[in-house]
């Protein structure tokens, strides 16, 4: 049954409830007015539909433990070694969740701290930056969960991996242009 | 979502003036408080079924948001549904509901136990359990909205690189305010503010892009 509603939810506890961020008493007076309330859930509903979302995007920057724990929940994914300097320009299938790259080469048995940039091949601009990240020290490589929504990003992007080794900085490039074979449909 | 009987599907004069006393019973039903429904089911009489599919209608998007919040999981929040919804109808149909009046506090108090169950088993619920009661599965799963996520993605790149932090370490990566307060060094009420305020704009530009769309 629809009613009007005395105490709408606001947007911002809305947010909070969704994180987890409500004191407990609080949180429980919001859920027994939830429960009743269909125009409040409709109001969450909204904002979950954007917060849920987030659950389904990886990080750019993974290590070997979070590459299986998404591979156990059945995400298709394909591998793109490459080696530093290298450019090599990918296809991103439809049927594909990840297009992991795998940025060889690398010695990382000393390393101190790993931090990556990405950039705009043609401009230089930098689109995101991670930096001192958890790596698989003996792997030598760093892996990239490219996905499918990158294809918002322009095309051709340079990644540049700085390992930092007792103080010694030391940077290897990777280009690579990207197609998204889904990304007329975007 | 109620399935429409499959008669009213077919076309002709007769069938138009049935999905018209369908739409109109169907909005009665959806018109009564919850007591009401709960009565029509405990009387298992022939408005039973419609009531039924009325409760789970209304209480399943309600039960799937204190389900996300909960088990951050969107086929537990599912099965969740599932499960609540079954107990709930089980119970209304035995006329256990104490208080019909209050059938929103049943229906939270079995959230609630059902959650703590999930949680000490670290498993996904079993929502068919053998004495559970017949119903159309169709009437359990909440309607969702779904979203594009490259279209999200699309505006959250046009974030200010902190909101952006913000946003996707709380909801992406499940960190705390104040974790994330720690990460970004300010404050956790600051990263509150960010947070709201970067899920409001999130929400403003993908009603934009969803209406340009339309």
């Amino acid at each position: 049954m629809t009613q009007s509603c005395t105490r709408p939810l606001s947007f911002d506890s809305g947010v909070a409830y969704l994180a987890g961020d409500l004191a407990p008493e609080v949180e429980t007076d919001l859920e027994e007015h939830l429960l009743g309330c269909g125009g409040c859930t409709e109001a969450l509903a909204r904002i979950s539909a954007i917060t849920e979302s987030f659950r389904s995007m990886h990080p750019p920057v993974i290590n070997a433990s979070r590459l299986a724990s998404i591979r156990s929940r059945g995400a298709r994914i394909k591998d793109n070694p490459l080696q530093p300097g290298e450019r090599k320009p990918v296809t991103f299938p439809r049927d594909v969740d990840i297009l992991l790259h795998r940025l060889g080469g690398l010695d990382l048995r000393a390393a101190d701290r790993v931090d990556i940039d990405v950039c705009v091949e043609e401009t230089g601009d930098v689109l995101y930056t991670e930096q001192n990240f958890a790596f698989d020290r003996d792997s030598g490589e760093v892996l990239i969960a490219c996905q499918q929504h990158f294809s918002v990003l322009p095309p051709n992007i340079v990644i540049e991996v700085r390992v930092t080794d007792h103080g010694v900085e030391r940077s290897s490039k990777y280009a690579i242009p990207h197609r998204f074979e889904g990304a007329g449909a975007q | 979502m109620i399935a429409l009987p499959f008669t009213l599907l077919l076309g002709g004069a007769s069938a138009a003036s049935s999905r018209t006393a369908w739409y109109r019973r169907r909005s009665m039903i959806a018109s009564l408080p919850d007591s009401d429904l709960v009565g029509r089911i405990a009387a298992r009489d022939s408005g039973a079924a419609e009531a039924e599919a009325e409760l789970c209608r209304r209480f399943a998007p309600r039960i799937r948001l204190y389900g996300l919040r909960h088990l951050r999981d969107e086929d537990r929040a599912r099965d969740l549904v599932q499960g609540v919804l079954l107990t709930v109808i089980e119970a209304a149909r035995a006329g256990r509901i104490e208080d019909p009046a209050r059938s929103d506090r049943f229906v939270l108090g079995t959230c609630r136990n059902l959650c703590a169950r999930v949680r000490e088993s670290a498993a996904r619920l079993q929502p068919m359990e053998p004495h559970a009661p017949e119903l159309d599965t169709a009437i359990l799963e909440p309607d969702v909205e779904r979203l594009d996520v490259t279209a999200l993605f699309g505006c959250l790149m046009q974030l200010e690189e902190r909101s952006r932090h913000v946003v996707t370490l709380s909801f992406r990566d499940g960190h705390s305010a104040d974790e994330i307060a720690a990460l970004l060094e300010t404050t956790a009420g600051n990263v509150r503010v960010l947070r709201h305020r970067a899920v409001a704009q999130l929400r403003r530009c993908i009603d934009s892009k969803q209406e340009r769309s339309q």
